[in-house]
């Protein structure tokens, strides 16, 4: 690879001057961020796709979502706002998910789920922050009712620590996914500093299930970022 | 591979330059933030504080100031609408190489590479140390080090012709070696794996914010995912106290390279 000194020194006054538009036009990118009629627009055509196929779910004994059956439900259709909002729900629903399986766990795991829960808190948080006017403060409604039987048949703490590595291991792929399509570098870089922790929580809590390497690393070497091991956001739609 | 003829002191003098007026300016991540404090988010204080990062997480590997990696984050708080120059659906490495925004992707993959090459390189001096006594622990080292060859081909698979191919000398001198001088028991041994893994992750996060391409971005999480599993499976081995291995809600995003670590030729 040969640079010049000539093309290094273009290339550091580029990002300058980048740099410095960006700063410029940060009022306007904010206002682009919370959106207005443009994502109401985009919102509503999404969600309209997206209702055609949610009804096509099922949830097992762990949380497996049926790939997509819409057409248009590739990463490149999301927009960034849509994606935050989607995300806040999830984290949100996690935060439920957690709360549920808190009264089946031991004093001495209880500590870490709460602390894994208030993470999930303030994912969220974060999250709507970047959706900005276009958050909810609410969890993910078909999310939560797909999990419903899940979480109703929890009768023991493996099973919750089990339960709660899925819905880890399915917030690592789903963003992983939307890091695919977020455009906005600091919502990309901000998504960027939520995936490790949730393979973080799952990797603890494959630890405190007694499982081996298998299943400390459910991808191999290689997160996923297939949604189809995620929460696809086609068949969960915020509501 | 032939070597750059410029002056790399100039160039991070320049950067630096950068740095500085971007620090002044906040990012704007940080700055959509702020709707936490003025929003509706129900926050302690200090989880406010946390949140901002003010309090600071441990800085497992924090020893150098500015570095040309900055640079690339500029660069990406920049570009916003990076979809002008640089390819986002179906966009691979021999696409983004041909742009400006390829070239400092290029400069991150190939520090990715090098720090693969020394994590494999590291996993085989703990193997062969002989303080690793733990039938677990050896087993775990010779997966992790598997994982890490895996993501120094697929990196070098990415870059192509380009691809950097030795152990990142930078990080070694700064990490690597004094924490093998002075291992001498099994614990040590896995403090230097949990120290590694962590920087690894934390310059893959980092190098989210740079890259140009969301396909890129993702990829190097795919890869960062895993580094933090690593990390939390060796912390949890090593029985260190929860706040080491979960320091927080996000993973720090700032460069933690030593100056000289980023791979420029």
């Amino acid at each position: 690879m040969q640079t010049s000194p000539k093309e290094l020194r273009q290339m550091a006054g580029d990002i300058d001057d980048m740099h410095r538009d960006a700063m410029r036009t940060f009022a306007d990118e904010v206002g682009e961020l919370h959106f207005g009629d443009e994502f109401k627009a985009g919102r509503r055509a999404f969600l309209k796709k997206a209702a055609i196929g949610g009804a096509a779910i099922t949830v097992g004994s762990a949380l497996v979502p049926i790939h997509s059956l819409l057409p248009g439900a590739g990463a490149q259709e999301l927009d960034d706002t849509t994606i935050a909002v989607f995300a806040e729900s999830v984290e949100l629903a996690a935060v439920e998910a957690y709360k549920a399986g808190a009264p089946l766990l031991s004093a001495e795991i209880l500590p870490v789920a709460e602390l894994f829960l208030s993470h999930h808190e303030e994912h969220a948080g974060a999250f709507a922050a970047l959706a900005g006017d276009a958050a909810t403060g609410e969890p993910n409604a078909a999310l939560l009712e797909a999990l419903m039987p899940t979480i109703s048949g929890l009768s023991d703490e493996a099973g919750v620590l089990a339960f709660a590595k899925d819905v880890e291991n399915q917030a690592a792929a789903t963003y992983a996914f939307a890091l695919t399509a977020l455009q906005s570098v600091e919502a990309a870089q901000g998504t960027a500093t939520i995936l490790p922790v949730e393979t973080a929580h799952a990797a603890a809590l494959s630890l405190a299930l007694g499982e081996g390497p298998d299943m400390w690393f459910p991808n191999g070497a290689f997160e996923s970022a297939d949604i189809a091991q995620g929460i696809n956001p086609a068949d969960f739609p915020v509501s | 591979m032939e070597h750059n003829d410029f002056s790399r002191d100039e160039f991070n003098r320049q950067l630096r330059e950068v740095e500085a007026q971007n620090k002044a300016a906040m990012p704007k991540w940080r700055q959509t933030l702020d709707r936490v404090f003025n929003g509706g988010v129900e926050m302690t204080s200090a989880e406010k504080a946390h949140l901002l990062g003010i309090p600071g997480r441990r800085q497992f590997f924090k020893i150098g100031g500015a570095s040309i990696a900055g640079a690339a984050l500029l660069a990406a708080c920049g570009d916003d609408d990076d979809t002008a120059d640089t390819p986002t659906s179906g966009g691979g490495a021999d696409e983004t190489t041909t742009t400006e925004g390829g070239n400092m992707d290029i400069v991150l993959a190939n520090t990715a590479i090098s720090l693969e090459i020394l994590a494999v390189d590291t996993y085989q001096v703990a193997i062969d140390s002989g303080l690793v006594t733990t039938q677990a622990v050896a087993d775990a080292a010779t997966l992790f080090q598997q994982h890490h060859q895996e993501h120094a081909d697929a990196l070098a698979g990415v870059v192509g012709a380009d691809a950097y191919d030795q152990a990142n000398a930078a990080v070694k001198t700064a990490l690597v070696d004094p924490a093998v001088e002075s291992a001498a028991e099994e614990g040590d041994i896995i403090k230097l794996a949990f120290d590694l893994e962590t920087a690894a992750a934390q310059t893959y996060v980092f190098a989210a914010g740079a890259l140009s391409t969301p396909e890129l971005r993702s990829t190097i999480m795919t890869i960062g995912g895993v580094e933090s599993r690593h990390a939390t499976i060796l912390g949890q081995v090593a029985m260190y106290e929860t706040s080491t291995v979960f320091p927080g809600a996000f993973y720090k995003s700032d460069n933690p390279l030593p100056e000289g670590a980023v791979i420029t030729e």
